[in-house]
């Protein structure tokens, strides 16, 4: 019994080993004291430190962003911006920044006009996880109506599953596009202030075209220290791997 | 007769409108000069004709002349208005800062004073200056170190000993200055390393929206230039009566001058802090301060200094328990001489529901203080409405109907970013979330469940030989069902008994012969007596189809019933 006591003992302090939650909750506080008293740089610090431990959020990206602005890094304005829109897209104040600091950007970049995306309209205000979760919903209702109209065929259960079938569509394909997306967002923002862009990963190799900080560019591959990136309008080149940053880290 | 008087009475008023209304007004055409200009001063005299010179005070440290007198005469409104202009031009004796005036005026027995301007003389800017062209243009500014939405005075003058005209002036145009001409042009004369200039001065206020280090590009002005030209010496017409006046084309530069943009700093920012940048002072004051409930009582508001006054925010006047607020829409007055200075005038209309006691929250509005270089906060004075018990009747806003207020489009008057959030929200994205496996488990999950209700249902709950089984069952109970719904006739009844037999015993009969009928009643475990007893009632359907009575209702359908019921017994 005594034995059996103690394991438990341990299990349940065994937590405490690990910095709490509240810990990176009073980290993100003192890291937005730091940014309202004008220390941006120490905020900023604040902010990294708690996305190097794992823990994100959009308003961390979105704080971040703002760090990044007060400090003048342009690049890394824009880079968080986006990817606090990836967690946390329609917020209201994250678009204003972002649509700022895109103004202030120096490249004027022309996008093609994506189809799909204007078919597709609600994902922009949805999370990957915010789909999924709704297809999983629909999918449970359209499985339990099935069911439900196996034992009773009445007029209702019928107009019911149609609306399921079509609700079950909808949402699939959504989750199947939002899916895509993600996993073939290839985006990078610039960071440097002025980056050349050359025709291969050599220094001594010819200067194709001068980007600035903020960006948006499409990462494509790696060769050694250099990134391939490319631009809407074909234009493609290498530049330094520290010139720019995927706005999605791999594997998430 | 009883008019005499009346008309009278209005003749002898007149005068008194006239006088009633006396006033002296100085006004200089700058107030910041150099000892080498002329300042133009004018002293207007309204509400009389009859009033002498005036007598004016602070100008011992000028040479005075003057420059005239015009008067006018108008009706505004029915009454009367009388004034005369006094026009003197000043040189400066020293430097120094003077104040000029009041200018006091005699007017019968009384004397009327005017008000004062305060005159800041600078050294003379010849002193400085090398040896200059006969026409050439010079650009200033109040300040080379400006705070961001701070406005600075840009101030041009073009000196000319020729005479020109048809001037044109092109200022330069930077992103992020904002130039804006607050004064009409001024012409005086001056003093330029001995040489007697005439000046056009123009004056800008320049509100700056980016920081950083900028360079104002030199301005540009245009004229015609009129040169006095004489013929040669052997000209007989030479001389002053036949000199040619020669019009000729000329541009002129400015310098350019370096400006440093400094932004406000972060530290120590108030929370309410909207860009204000300046010098302000608040007022404040509740008329009347008692009234009855659902009378109206008027809270003003005056907030007024001098910066970038379109950045000052519309203060919200929070709610008032059992009181009604309306606001009027805030009134922004810039002052004409320098678009710098102005106020916001606030109104609300404050209607008590209740007799009491209504304590009006204190205001405050911040800005940062260029000359303190420290953020203001100031506040209006906190006021209490007393409401006396009322007549039961709501006062309407004085600011009349809401909906009908003249709507003006939002000018962006500068840009920044929202501010951070305070809700951290954290999600550890370091390893795989559960919910990854929850949610395929989830998406399977009905999948599978359906699966296998269907399934059951077809492979347990609906198997064919249930299904036969079912129908077998049922088979019986639908043939005496039609046997008691009363009149059958003998081709139905025929019908029934082939199905009847097709579902019991799990045949396809075409057709049922009543030896048939034996046969498998007796191979199903039905006694001799009972297939016989079925053989005749066939045999009996049979003749009636046959002999075409068919159609007609079958009467022994109580002995059917019974044979039915005997056969459903004895199957196995």
């Amino acid at each position: 019994m005594k034995r059996l006591l103690l394991i438990i003992f341990c299990i349940l302090f065994s937590a405490s080993a690990y910095p709490a939650e509240n810990d990176y909750d009073r980290l993100f506080d003192d890291a937005n004291r730091l940014y309202r008293d004008g220390q941006f740089e120490q905020a900023l610090n604040g902010y990294l430190q708690i996305e190097k431990s794992g823990r994100v959020s959009g308003h961390l990206y979105y704080n971040m962003g703002n760090a990044c602005f007060r400090l003048k890094m342009l690049g890394h304005a824009v880079l968080y911006y986006e990817r606090a829109l990836l967690l946390m897209p329609g917020d209201d104040d994250l678009e204003y920044n972002l649509s700022y600091v895109r103004k202030l950007t120096k490249d004027e970049i022309e996008e093609s006009p994506d189809i799909l995306s204007s078919i597709f309209f609600w994902l922009s205000f949805l999370t990957l996880d915010g789909i999924k979760w709704i297809y999983l919903t629909i999918n449970i209702l359209f499985w339990s109506m099935l069911l439900i109209r196996l034992f009773v065929r009445k007029e209702w259960t019928f107009n019911m599953l149609i609306l399921m079938i079509v609700l079950w569509a909808v949402s699939g394909l959504s989750f199947a596009r939002k899916y895509y997306e993600c996993a073939s967002d290839n985006r990078a923002v610039v960071l440097q202030e002025k980056i050349n862009v050359l025709s291969g990963p050599d220094p001594d190799d010819t200067v194709l075209f001068v980007l600035h900080a903020g960006t948006t560019v499409y990462y494509e591959r790696s060769e050694d220290k250099w990134k391939l990136i490319s631009l809407p309008d074909r234009k493609r080149g290498w530049v330094e791997d520290n010139a720019v940053e995927l706005i999605r880290k791999q594997g998430k | 007769m009883r008019i005499l008087p009346i008309i009278v009475s209005i003749f002898l008023c007149i005068p008194c409108t006239v006088m009633a209304g006396v006033s002296v007004d100085l006004q200089l055409d700058r107030t910041e000069s150099s000892m080498a200009d002329t300042i133009r001063m004018k002293i207007s005299v309204s509400g009389t004709r009859d009033a002498g010179e005036p007598r004016i005070e602070g100008l011992k440290d000028f040479s005075v002349s003057r420059g005239g007198t015009s008067s006018r005469t108008s009706i505004i409104n029915g009454a009367v208005s009388s004034s005369i202009d006094y026009i003197y031009f000043l040189q400066p004796k020293t430097k120094g800062v003077f104040v000029v005036g009041p200018a006091v005026v005699q007017s019968g027995e009384k004397s009327y004073s005017s008000n004062k301007v305060e005159l800041r003389i600078k050294e003379s800017a010849a002193s400085k200056g090398g040896e200059k062209a006969a026409i050439f243009l010079t650009a200033d500014v109040s300040s080379k170190s400006v705070y961001i939405e701070d406005q600075i005075q840009y101030t041009l003058k073009l000196f000319h000993i020729p005479e020109i005209s048809d001037v044109s002036l092109i200022v330069p145009e930077i992103e992020g200055f904002e130039f804006r001409q607050t004064e009409k042009p001024v012409e005086y004369q001056t003093v330029y390393n001995d040489k007697t200039y005439q000046v056009v001065q123009v004056r800008y206020s320049v509100t700056v929206s980016k920081e950083g280090k900028y360079s104002i590009y030199p301005s540009k002005m245009g004229m015609s230039v009129h040169e006095q030209s004489r013929g040669g010496e052997d000209d007989i017409f030479s001389g002053s009566i036949f000199s040619q006046i020669r019009g000729s084309k000329k541009t002129v530069l400015s310098n350019s001058i370096e400006i440093n943009v400094l932004p406000v700093p972060e530290k120590g920012k108030p929370l309410n802090y909207t860009g204000l940048v300046g010098r302000f002072n608040i007022t404040s004051s509740l008329d009347p301060s008692r009234i009855k409930a659902g009378e109206s009582a008027t809270l003003t508001v005056i907030v007024k200094g001098k910066g970038n006054l379109k950045r000052m925010p519309d203060l919200k006047l929070p709610g008032i328990e059992n009181a009604k607020i309306y606001a009027d829409n805030p009134v922004l007055e810039i002052s004409e001489d320098d678009t710098l200075e102005g106020t916001k005038t606030m109104k609300w209309a404050i209607v008590p529901e209740k007799e009491g006691v209504y304590p009006i929250p204190e205001l405050s509005i911040s800005y940062f203080d260029t000359g303190k270089k420290a953020y203001q906060q100031i506040k209006s004075s906190a006021h209490s409405l007393t409401a006396d018990p009322g007549t039961g009747q709501m006062a309407v806003s004085p600011f009349g109907d809401a909906r009908a207020a003249k709507k003006e489009a939002v000018e962006e008057l500068g840009k920044d970013i929202l501010p951070i959030h305070g809700d951290a929200d954290l999600a550890d994205v370091s390893g795989n979330s559960p919910a990854e496996w929850l949610f395929w488990v989830l998406m399977v999950l009905p999948v599978i469940i359906f699966a296998f209700v269907a399934g059951s249902r077809k492979f347990a709950g609906n198997s064919p030989g249930k299904e036969a089984k079912s129908k077998a069952g049922k088979a019986g109970r639908i043939l005496l069902k039609m046997l008691d719904e009363g009149e059958v006739t003998a081709e139905l009844l025929y019908e029934g008994f082939r199905t009847y037999f097709n579902e019991r015993f799990h045949l396809a009969l075409g057709s049922l012969t009543p030896g048939d009928a034996a046969e498998i009643l007796t191979s199903k475990g039905c006694s001799e007596e009972t297939a016989k007893g079925m053989t005749l009632f066939l045999k009996e359907l049979e003749n009636a189809i046959y002999t075409g009575k068919g159609g007609e209702p079958v009467s022994s359908v109580n002995d059917i019933a019974a044979v039915i019921k005997k056969i459903e017994k004895e199957i196995k």
